[in-house]
């Protein structure tokens, strides 16, 4: 699975939304025609599959998620009174999100489509996603934990089936880290210590931070306790500031001062080879991107170990989330009891993750307990040394922070924030990034007319 | 432009063929002419102007809303200038529309003043080859805009440009990605599109200057330069207003180039340009009102700016005397 299926900013800077219509940059007229364009476009971007109304007619489901193929073809084949109809799309970024909100407006969407936690919100907010939470089978809710749910869940009701869990990893250079006797850091006092001594000794920078990886940043802050979004009865607190921010924000800011990290964009070509010359020893992400990271850099195989992400305070481990899916039902689908069963099969049990993971390419952990052991099958571990990653990342999972809420337009806060770190080596602080980004948050939230303030 | 240009097509065009074509079934055949002449247009200015123009002013009033939370209960009601509001207080509005106006301020009197020149030389009979070099210059702008940027692109992109190669083969460094450089090179896109352009449509102008002026002056002893800025630039004085406000109202709409470049380096965010903030307001952020509110807004800023310019141009041909008049 690569970054881009999972939605990853990282990706999505790289690749992202295509102008759709170039406007002729001499067109007296153009400003108002955008408007007229925008309505079109509405309607014009319409749904291949037919007879949408029919509750009788096939399910409907978009994915982006590699692997998506494999596994609704195994459903066809064991119900083949029940049939799922499946479109790949592109990542949410590169047009995928576009199109899902185009197709609900123009009333053709399909039954179910698969959403990144952060752009849940605005798929909720736009009357994109049901309201599930009564359709929730009991075994379903059971089996996924609530380390999952708290993804799915916006203001306690359910928009989102949670498919797989994101604490947050240290990838490392095991030949590297032995070569210059750094033992790997538990917290981020040692972390700091590390990347301080790894450069003075070899000139080798630790890690890398990414200024289009706004879900990393916001990883770091969900496990400082930082709260960007708060609910506080119907009106939004946006504080991307806050203490535990600040402390995160000063953090990275004092690392990137001091020469210790790389700071080169995700999938960059800069970072990319800085990988494969072993420049830099280390890399921060949730499980999917074990893979990701695998496939990247092939000819390092067999030198990389995952640990524990560090902590602030060993006593009290909690960890932040990296990039998960959902999966939500559309609000005019007529037929969301059988995409609810479709859903639960494909969210719990072993043969639907199989399934989905039999291309080999995906070290996607799945949310369900009863999915774990399968999925630890399909992703083979050379690259980490043979190293037991499901394993590891079973009893990361049980510290994954609950009760984070993304914004309800997180991509257009996700691009403020990375505009503004994209200035960090012209001087641009963290935190200054982090305050342009919620004073170009909030009037979009206005212009919706949601309840929103500053703490 | 084609909106100028348009009405008066018809018109020329139209003139020789209008009474047989009309005469037999009409009584008023002038009039019905006038009606099926400019009726195309007419049809055309509501179906892809007027028409989508109200449709934003009313999307921009009219808004999806949302109570509280916003979570399911979104319905479309009037919210009143709330868009506008929004836009007006969203710092990356102001900061884009700063960024344009920093651009105009380089790129207007560089193309105006750069195409102005180059026409007078093609005029002065300087330049050999007039026709050749002519050609040449124009060539850029039969390019497209989005092919230009392409092409510069690779021109700035360190690793693959030949140029920076060069340069950095005589220990010259320039990023012309970098922060202090973005609004440089976006200038030399549309200075390399649209000089050659500009400097024809002034080079027309000056062609219709009488000859007979220009021989007058060097008969009283101006020189060439003299001649040039005191008798020829104050005659195409009109066509210098109209180009400015089509340069102006072009620059205002600033899209295709930086639109690009955000592709090359993140320093170009999505809402760069006002024109390139409407777009994400609709595409990205699924906000169409406020899309409509900015793009009215633009919309407005280009319609008084054209006002008030082809009315200071009018107003300054009546006043100078026409010197053909004069000398006659």
């Amino acid at each position: 699975m690569t970054g881009a299926a999972l939605g990853s900013p990282a990706d999505g800077a790289a690749f992202g939304p295509r102008p759709g219509r170039s406007p002729s940059r001499r067109g007296v007229l153009a400003a108002g025609l955008w408007t007229a364009l925008a309505g079109v476009g509405a309607t014009a971007c319409s749904s291949t599959s037919g007879a949408q109304s029919d509750p009788d007619g096939p399910v409907t489901f978009w994915s982006a998620l590699r692997g998506t193929d494999t596994l609704v073809a195994r459903w066809n084949a064991t119900h083949p009174d029940d049939p799922v109809d499946y479109s790949p799309m592109t990542s949410g970024l590169a047009g995928g999100n576009a199109k899902i909100s185009n197709a609900a407006r123009a009333g053709n969407a399909p039954d179910i489509v698969t959403v990144v936690d952060a752009d849940l919100p605005s798929f909720a907010i736009d009357g994109v996603c049901a309201d599930v939470t009564d359709l929730v089978p009991p075994r379903l809710r059971t089996q996924l934990g609530p380390q999952a749910w708290t993804n799915g869940t916006l203001d306690g009701r359910v928009y989102g089936i949670p498919l797989d869990l994101g604490p947050m990893l240290l990838a490392y250079r095991t030949d590297i880290l032995d070569a210059h006797r750094i033992d790997v850091p538990t917290t981020w006092g040692e972390f700091h210590d590390a990347a301080r001594r790894l450069r003075r000794r070899s000139g080798i920078h630790l890690t890398t931070f990414h200024p289009n990886a706004y879900n990393v940043l916001a990883g770091h802050a969900m496990q400082s306790g930082g709260r960007w979004f708060a609910v506080e009865g119907d009106s939004w607190v946006v504080d991307f500031l806050d203490e535990p921010t600040r402390r995160v924000a000063d953090y990275w800011q004092k690392l990137i001062d001091e020469d210790l990290l790389l700071v080169a964009p995700g999938s960059s070509q800069e970072w990319m080879s800085a990988l494969a010359r072993g420049r830099v020893a280390a890399h921060i992400v949730g499980p999917w991107g074990l893979a990701a990271l695998a496939s990247s850099v092939p000819g390092t195989s067999g030198r990389w170990r995952v640990a524990p992400l560090p902590q602030w305070d060993t006593g009290k481990p909690v960890l932040g989330t990296d990039g998960v899916s959902l999966h939500a039902i559309t609000a005019g689908s007529p037929r969301k009891e059988r995409a609810m069963r479709f859903l639960e099969w494909m969210s719990t049990t072993p043969e639907a993750i199989t399934a989905r993971l039999s291309s080999g390419r995906s070290s996607l952990f799945p949310a369900a307990v009863t999915q774990v052991e399968a999925a630890s099958h399909q992703f083979k571990t050379d690259f980490y040394d043979g190293q037991d990653l499901y394993g590891l990342v079973t009893g990361q999972a049980r510290l994954l922070r609950t009760g984070w809420t993304w914004g309800p337009r997180m991509q257009a806060t996700a691009t403020s924030l990375h505009n503004g770190l994209a200035r960090l080596s012209y001087g641009t602080k963290i935190t200054e990034a982090l305050r342009t980004a919620q004073a170009e948050t909030l009037p979009d939230m206005r212009s919706l007319g949601l309840k929103a303030r500053q703490k | 432009m084609s909106t100028t240009t348009a009405p008066g097509k018809p018109r020329t065009t139209g003139a020789p063929s209008a009474p047989h074509t009309t005469a037999a079934r009409s009584h008023s055949p002038r009039r019905q002419a006038v009606g099926v002449l400019l009726g195309p247009f007419t049809l055309l200015l509501f179906a892809v102007f007027l028409i989508p123009v109200l449709y934003a002013v009313r999307l921009s009033f009219f808004s999806e809303t949302h109570t509280g939370l916003g979570f399911g209960n979104a319905h479309t009601t009037f919210v009143g200038l709330r868009n506008y509001a929004a836009v007006l207080a969203d710092p990356s509005f102001v900061r884009g529309v700063g960024t344009t106006l920093l651009y105009a301020l380089v790129f207007i009197p560089l193309v105006l003043a750069g195409a102005l020149a180059l026409a007078l030389l093609f005029d002065s009979g300087l330049v050999r080859a007039r026709q050749l070099s002519q050609t040449v210059l124009f060539v850029p702008h039969a390019v497209p805009g989005i092919i230009a940027t392409v092409i510069w692109l690779y021109l700035y992109t360190p690793g693959i440009s030949p140029v920076l190669d060069l340069l950095s083969k005589a220990d010259l460094t320039v990023n012309f990605l970098g922060l202090s450089m973005l609004i440089p090179s976006l200038v030399n896109i549309a200075l390399w599109s649209g000089l050659g352009y500009t400097a024809v449509i002034f080079f027309a102008a000056l062609r219709a200057i009488p000859r007979e002026l220009v021989e007058a002056a060097e008969v009283d002893g101006a020189g060439p330069v003299r001649t040039a800025l005191m008798i020829k630039v104050p005659l195409i004085r009109s066509t210098l207003s109209t180009v400015a406000v089509f340069t102006t109202i072009a620059t205002l709409q600033l899209f295709t180039e930086p639109m690009l470049l955000s592709r090359a380096t993140p320093l170009v965010g999505p809402r760069y340009t006002p024109n390139m903030y409407i777009f994400d307001a609709a595409f990205t952020r699924n906000n169409y009102g406020l899309a409509s509110a900015a793009s009215v807004l633009l919309l407005v800023v280009c319609c008084a700016l054209s006002y008030v310019v082809t009315r200071g141009t009018t107003r300054s041909t009546q006043r100078v005397p026409d010197p053909r008049k004069a000398r006659s």
